[in-house]
């Protein structure tokens, strides 16, 4: 098993490699490049594109995607230049400056008939189409996150006629998983060539999601922790396809594990929508604290309304969280309180609207 | 007509009887020799939705092209692509611009010439860690992402092959101290709607000398510019806003005028 400090010496081989013995013919090669974070320093790697694996020869024509990194608008080229062997492909990789009012006629004109990139950035992207041009989109390929509820909902409304896939990748390896169109969102199946596995799966089945595949040059990298949440799904997909997994979401950020507990952002997101009336939006620190050498799980709870928030609101707020969150197949927060499991809820009422770079980390464990 | 307007009649020719599209044919009247057609603008291309500038069908990249007067479409064909003389022949190039198109187009011209290139991205740190990981050996550029190389640059121990500096526009000071750190620096005039069409080696008063593929004329104290071959949408008396002063030798040599 191997984490990123791992992933970073098998990185360091696949450049040894490349520029001890560079090869002859380049295309089916790549650079694989993480945005580092504050705590972990960028990775660089080689790669390896799938090109002999036929997941090329067909797609849109006319492709409109969103950029995350530079390096994933160049693989959008790379894999429209390898579209363009079978069939005519373009591509419009949109930079966030451009999403202006300005640029609704040059969406309905480049009238793309294929989207991809990322769900939450697509959704807005969806403000600057016509209706027109978002009717005219007959596939969209959500990468890079999964996709909530909510979220594909809008989506749906958004490109009424896409048929929807998805496909699982990360930046230092590439691509891993993709759906069929058999498989509801957020489950994929492996990619020719890759193994994915679940290390100590939960009563559920959930655990940390490993992969093993080669990255370039017969380098591999084995079970590599992806710090991504998944479950093995059984029985052969109706595609025949003899594996699925699925992605529940990214370990401390859509799915945090604390105390025997598993708190999944998908389930505070139904919560609060059904209780809209009390606060508008929220976010949730969870932590473990020592009380007197007894350590217990402890969430804050941050809510926003604009006028604010009164005292019966909090009340309730709190009672709808204790009695409808189920934390574990079984008990909601309320029983693992009442357990000692747990410290009781602690909701803080804020008087500014979160920051929007917040959004997508709702549920934040704090260490 | 001279020779270098001759040799571009057949894309003249081409372009005026194109059942693709209509767009230079009711700009040029009845015009149907390259001395007589008019120069087109940046306006026209703004104006016309690139559905109705479009000579051909091939697969490539769409960009967005913003300047303050407008914004459009422009696509390029990787064939295209891969004919531009953006940079040179190098092991492990690096492409470190500003604007994303340019530097997933000069990207995809280093994969068309059979490179692999590294893409910097926006965060300067991030881009000088990973070129030195990747034992960079060139780079294409613009004055704005060289600048934040330099840390890289005092690093190495070895000047790397070239750099290219590409742009409409140069500051020669400020790109001085750069010449150390690579055995050529080369200038390239470049257009994201029009590709690259001149360049020169670095001096402090550096002389452009038009590309194989493109005709540069001087009209009214502006480059307008000509590329021969048949573009997606077609580069043909296009009146740019660089002003130049040609210096009057046999290849069409030129210099910016700084204005
Ligand atoms: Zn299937």
């Amino acid at each position: 098993m191997i984490d990123r400090d791992g992933f970073a010496a098998l990185a360091e081989q696949t450049l040894e490699h490349f520029f001890l013995t560079p090869p002859a013919d380049t295309e089916q090669y790549g650079i694989g490049v993480t945005s580092g974070t504050s705590r972990s320093k960028v990775l660089v790697a080689m790669r390896e594109y799938p090109v002999a694996q036929g997941i090329f020869s067909s797609g849109p024509g006319r492709m409109l995607s969103t950029r995350g990194s530079l390096s994933t608008a160049l693989n959008n080229a790379v894999f429209t230049k390898f579209r363009s062997r079978h069939f005519n492909a373009r591509i419009l990789t949109l930079d966030r400056a451009d999403y202006a009012a300005d640029i609704m006629p040059l969406l309905s004109d480049f009238a793309p008939d294929g989207i991809t990139g990322y769900p939450h950035i697509m959704s807005q992207l969806a403000d600057y189409m016509d209706a027109g041009t978002r009717d005219g989109v007959r596939s969209a390929e959500y990468v890079g996150e999964g996709l909530t509820a909510s979220l594909n909902e809008n989506l749906r409304r958004s490109f009424p006629r896409a048929k929807v896939s998805m496909a699982y990748m990360a930046s230092e390896i590439g691509g891993i998983g993709r759906s069929c169109e058999f498989l509801p969102e957020n489950q994929y199946h492996p990619l020719s060539g890759v193994t994915v596995e679940v290390l100590e799966p939960d009563d559920t089945g959930e655990g940390e999601v490993l992969v093993s595949k080669t990255i370039a040059f017969g380098i591999m990298v084995r079970q590599y922790r992806l710090a991504d949440i998944g479950r093995i799904k059984p029985g052969t997909c109706r595609c025949g396809k003899p594996v699925t997994f699925e992605i529940v979401g990214r370990l401390g950020r859509d799915y945090v594990r604390l105390a025997g507990a598993t708190f999944r952002r998908d389930l505070f997101d139904r919560i609060a929508t059904a209780n809209a009336e009390l606060f508008e939006d929220y976010r949730i620190e969870a932590f473990l604290e020592n009380d007197r050498g007894i350590s217990r799980g402890k969430l804050i709870m941050k809510v926003y309304k604009k006028g604010g928030v009164g005292d019966a609101s909090i009340r309730k707020i709190n009672e709808r969280f204790l009695t409808g969150l189920y934390v574990t197949p079984t008990q909601t927060l309320g029983t693992l309180v009442k357990k000692g499991l747990f410290s009781p809820l602690e909701i803080v009422v804020v008087e500014q609207p979160f920051p929007d770079e917040t959004k997508e980390a709702k549920i934040v464990q704090r260490i | 007509m001279n020779d270098a307007q001759s040799a571009v009649q057949d894309l003249v020719d081409a372009v005026r009887t194109s059942d693709a599209s209509a767009f230079y044919r009711d700009m040029w009247g009845g015009a149907e020799t390259f001395s007589d057609i008019p120069a087109v603008s940046r306006a026209e291309f703004i104006a016309t939705p690139l559905s109705r500038r479009r000579y051909k069908d091939e697969s490539g990249l769409v960009k967005v092209v913003r300047y303050p007067e407008g914004v459009f479409l422009s696509e390029w064909s990787f064939d295209d692509i891969q004919k531009e003389q953006w940079g040179e022949q190098a092991r492990r190039p690096m492409v470190y611009l500003s604007n994303s198109y340019e530097a997933v187009e000069k990207s995809m011209w280093c994969r068309e010439n059979n490179m692999i290139p590294l893409i910097g991205e926006k965060m300067a740190e991030a881009s000088v860690f990973t070129a030195s990981k990747y034992r960079i050996d060139a780079l294409i550029t613009d004055s704005r992402s060289l600048e934040k190389m330099l840390p890289f640059f005092t690093a190495s121990t070895e000047p790397i092959s070239s750099i290219t500096v590409i742009g409409d526009s140069f500051n020669y000071e400020q790109l001085a101290p750069y010449s150390r750190f690579a055995r050529r620096i080369r200038l390239l005039l470049i257009l994201p709607e029009t590709g690259a069409f001149a360049d020169a080696p670095y001096s402090s008063a550096p002389v452009f000398s038009p590309l194989g593929d493109s005709l540069v004329e001087h009209q009214d104290g502006v480059l307008v510019l000509t590329k021969r071959r048949l573009l997606t949408t077609p580069i043909i008396q296009y009146r740019t806003d660089i002003a130049t002063h040609p210096v009057g030798d046999p290849s069409g040599g030129f210099t910016l005028v700084n204005r």
